[in-house]
């Protein structure tokens, strides 16, 4: 027997009992429909958390000061020298097709005080021009400008929450008290933006200025503690990372600056998209157990009751393994009907959520954060490259696997029931 | 129903064991997989919350009307804090009372120096409502009087101090002077969460108050522990009740930390997405079973229409057999999922290879993750599973009593 005859008499046995049938490739449909939306919302999930961490944070790859994050002796700082040559390596032909930006920014912590009140903030001197349509701050500007305006005293933009605890606003001046060489220095800043991200922390103590105005204040004259690159998306950081930590190490002598992905940058955020994957594929993989036990099921009965048929194909001469094959193109056909119905489906479904967004601010009104990253309550479904073959592999093992016990129940019925009636 | 009824469901279940066996199995799984969620999740919603109240926050806190959010330092308690502290512990409900000051300062070491938030407490009093106490990587908190700081292992890094080192304080005070002066650090604490490790320096209420220039009454908030997270906003009620003091606000942890209690409720409406998936497969498979076991039967339903049993009373038998059919899954979801729940509320599962605690909403989740048992949503799932079988053995039932008498005398079924 040809195994296209093994499929046409798989398929037509199929639909002696089409209940049966549809009920149990409805089932497995919702199975593989449960498991691709729900893969397509955790991953969509997880993209917007890394997009908002690293628009947030130093981007999807840093260049910082070797033992930045070792040594905690001294503050370190990339030269300007340093800084320029690495943006001009960033400039090469192929890493400019992928890196959307990269920003120069100096860090410095301070407490920012009004006259109503005082409170520790950290500093970003940035480049406005480098940080607009990458970052997330100039976005979120709801007064004012991002640092666009100048004047006699210095510019800074802080966050909603920052203006309200120190009783300020638009025009307001501020004093900024930091460090600078071996002594503290005070430093006038008037409020000329005010930024709204949402996020508690970032808007109660994140505040940016020009770079060259805090390179001045705490006196580090072209200073600056990390080049953040931003990429178009979370998918390619590894293979930027390595390029550019190859044109690094062979563009520097002597101490090269180290070159970190996000994951390095944000260990607590990658440790929860890890372990909440983990929960995920554990959730996915019960639910298609069951189902799988479903299919399991139909196929078993309908082998069991058709032991007469069996024996009289093997009667007329049909060998053994040849009524496994037709056993298993049936369930075969079954879980491939469920699976295209499913992934239809879900694929429709994820589809619809990838542009309009599946929006949960009723279950979440209070707006929830995790690594200090806050958790967007519109979730657009996205789907990493792999997950659709990955799912597809995953579910051929297992309508396989489901087969297995009824071929080979079926392959071993006696001859003789046929005879004995 | 007839025991009669229920006895030759009962039977007609084991008539076909194999089915009987997979069909329970597939059931059960699903039922176990729901048991271990349920579980898993009543447990990090109960260590979110412990955590969450324990470390810093306490349950209840008591401050000044407008204190929170803008915490200015002028905004204190009106009336003597260290006395309404004292007298609070006299409730029977209060297990502890911890009065604080706070404010915004710059901490510095040589040519070192961050923006933190400054805390002074009374570690007596701090050590019978928060944990901040047990956190210590070296050293301890001030003890009272002492002119020393604990920091945060962050801030410690960043600063490069260690116990013993000195730490300059700067200030603004309440008589609108710069507060400065210099501290020996005392401990150093280590919480997993950024915000207090790398952002909260501890002094002693009394050498805060010295600092901050506040006269020794005159406290910014008392954080309260109760006999349970669960009933803070009771407490919190009865409280400002019978303080009565206009200009007084009392909180329950809910309101001081709106998005531990964001999570508590999102884990709640994901329970109710959890229980509609397994319950959909469940109530399929059950479908499939029945189905294929009443059409099996149809001449014997067909004899039952003859020898004149009424409709209502196949019915009544078929559902017998579904709802046994339920009851057994039930229990074999019990046998084995029992020893998983046993298992994940004691061991737990351990992700301390992986992390070391990961924030979120401002609390710290432990890496070991532990379930509880939860009698109440285990009772609603079984109930659950009971309803939901027989509305799926509905169809099959009914099909079983509308089979005609006279098909069968025609043989038209086999």
């Amino acid at each position: 027997m040809s195994l296209a005859m093994a499929f046409r008499l798989g398929w037509r046995n199929l639909w002696r009992h089409p209940r049966r049938t549809l009920l149990t490739a409805l089932a497995f449909s919702l199975g593989v429909f449960l498991l691709i939306i729900s893969l397509g919302l955790g991953d969509g999930m997880h993209e917007k958390m890394i997009e908002t961490g690293v628009r947030v944070g130093s981007g999807h790859v840093v260049i910082e000061p070797a033992d930045a994050r070792s040594t905690v002796d001294e503050l370190h700082y990339l030269s300007a020298d340093t800084a320029a040559a690495a943006e001009r390596l960033l400039h090469q032909a192929d890493l400019r097709e992928m890196v959307r930006g990269v920003a120069p920014r100096l860090l410095a912590s301070g407490l920012l005080s009004s006259a109503n009140n005082s409170t520790g903030v950290q500093v970003v001197g940035a480049v406005p021009d480098r940080e607009r349509g990458v970052t997330l701050l100039p976005e979120k500007i709801v007064e004012g400008t991002f640092l666009e305006e100048t004047g006699r005293t210095p510019s800074t933009v802080i966050g909603s929450a920052l203006a309200n605890k120190l009783g300020v606003g638009l025009g307001s001046k501020v004093v900024l008290m930091t460090q600078a060489g071996s002594e503290i220095q005070s430093q006038l800043l008037r409020v000329r933006g005010i930024f709204s991200t949402g996020m508690e922390d970032v808007d109660l103590r994140l505040v940016s200025m020009r770079i060259e105005d805090l390179q001045l204040a705490i006196q580090r004259d072209g200073a600056v503690s990390h080049l953040a690159i931003f990429l178009d998306g979370s998918e390619r950081t590894e293979e930027v990372r390595r390029l550019v930590a190859q044109r690094i190490e062979r563009g520097f002598d002597g101490d090269p600056p180290s070159v970190l992905s996000w994951q390095e940058a944000m260990p607590e955020l990658a440790q929860f998209i890890v372990i909440d994957d983990a929960g995920n594929y554990l959730f996915n993989g019960v639910l298609l157990f069951m189902v799988a036990l479903g299919v399991l099921n139909t196929i078993l009965m309908a082998v069991l009751e058709r032991r007469r048929e069996f024996s009289l194909l093997l009667a007329i001469g049909m060998r053994p393994f040849e009524i496994a094959a037709m056993v298993m193109a049936e369930s075969f056909l079954l879980t491939g009907v469920g699976t295209i119905v499913g992934l239809v489906l879900g694929w429709s479904l994820h589809a619809y959520w990838a542009i309009h967004g599946l929006d949960f601010s009723g279950a979440m009104d209070q707006g929830l954060s995790v690594a200090g990253v806050s958790v967007d309550p519109i979730v657009y479904s996205y789907l990493y490259p792999g997950r659709i073959r990955w799912t597809l592999i995953f579910v051929a093992i297992l309508g396989f696997a489901a087969s297995l016990y009824p071929a080979v129940r079926a392959a071993r019925t006696a001859p003789s029931e046929a005879t004995q009636g | 129903m007839d025991s009669v009824l229920l006895r030759i469901g009962w039977r007609n279940l084991w008539r076909n064991p194999r089915r009987t066996a997979i069909t329970a199995l597939a059931i059960a799984v699903g039922m176990i997989m729901l048991a271990f969620v349920l579980s898993l999740m009543a447990g990090m919603k109960r260590d979110l919350i412990n955590q969450g109240t324990q470390l810093m926050l306490g349950q209840v806190q008591i401050h000044k009307r407008d204190y929170r959010p803008d915490r200015s330092i002028f905004d204190t308690v009106p009336l003597d804090g260290r006395a309404l502290a004292d007298q609070l512990l006299d409730r029977d409900d209060i297990f502890g009372a911890a009065p604080r000051v706070s404010a915004f300062g710059l901490v510095s070491s040589g040519d070192k120096s961050l923006g933190a938030e400054i805390v002074g407490m009374d570690r007596d009093a701090e050590s019978q409502v928060t944990t901040l106490g047990r956190k210590l990587e070296a050293g301890d908190l001030p003890g009272r009087g002492e002119r020393t700081i604990a920091v945060g292992r962050s801030l410690a890094n960043t600063l490069g101090v260690s116990p013993g080192s000195e730490l300059i304080l700067l200030t603004q005070a309440a008589d609108g002077s710069l507060g400065n002066d210099l501290y020996t650090v005392s401990g150093i604490f280590r919480t997993g969460l950024e915000m207090v490790d790398g952002g909260m320096v501890v002094l002693d209420l009394g050498v805060a108050q010295e600092l901050l220039a506040l006269e020794a009454g005159r406290i910014h908030e008392i954080a309260l522990r109760s006999t349970s997270p669960a009933r803070a906003m009771e407490v919190a009620a009865a409280i400002e009740q019978s303080l009565g003091v206009e200009d007084i606000s009392v909180a329950p942890w809910q309101e001081l930390a709106p998005q531990l209690a964001g999570w508590v409720a999102m884990s709640d409406s994901w329970m109710w997405i959890m229980y509609l998936i397994v319950f959909v497969l469940a109530a399929i498979s059950v479908l499939n079973t029945m189905l294929m076991a009443v059409f099996e039967r149809l001449r014997e339903f067909g004899v039952m229409a003859a020898v004149g049993m009424q409709p209502r009373t196949i019915i009544t038998m078929v559902l017998a057999e579904v709802i046994s059919l339920a009851l057994v899954s039930l229990l074999v979801a019990t046998i084995l999922g029992a020893p998983l729940v046993h298992w994940i509320t004691n061991s737990g599962i351990d992700l301390s290879a992986t992390t070391d605690g990961i924030s979120m909403s401002g609390t710290v989740v432990d890496p070991v993750i532990r379930g509880a048992w939860a009698p109440a949503e285990f009772a609603v799932a079984a109930g659950l599973l009971v309803v939901c079988a027989a509305l799926a053995g509905l169809y099959p039932a009914t099909r079983a009593a509308r089979t005609d008498p006279a098909r069968l005398t025609r043989g038209e079924i086999r």
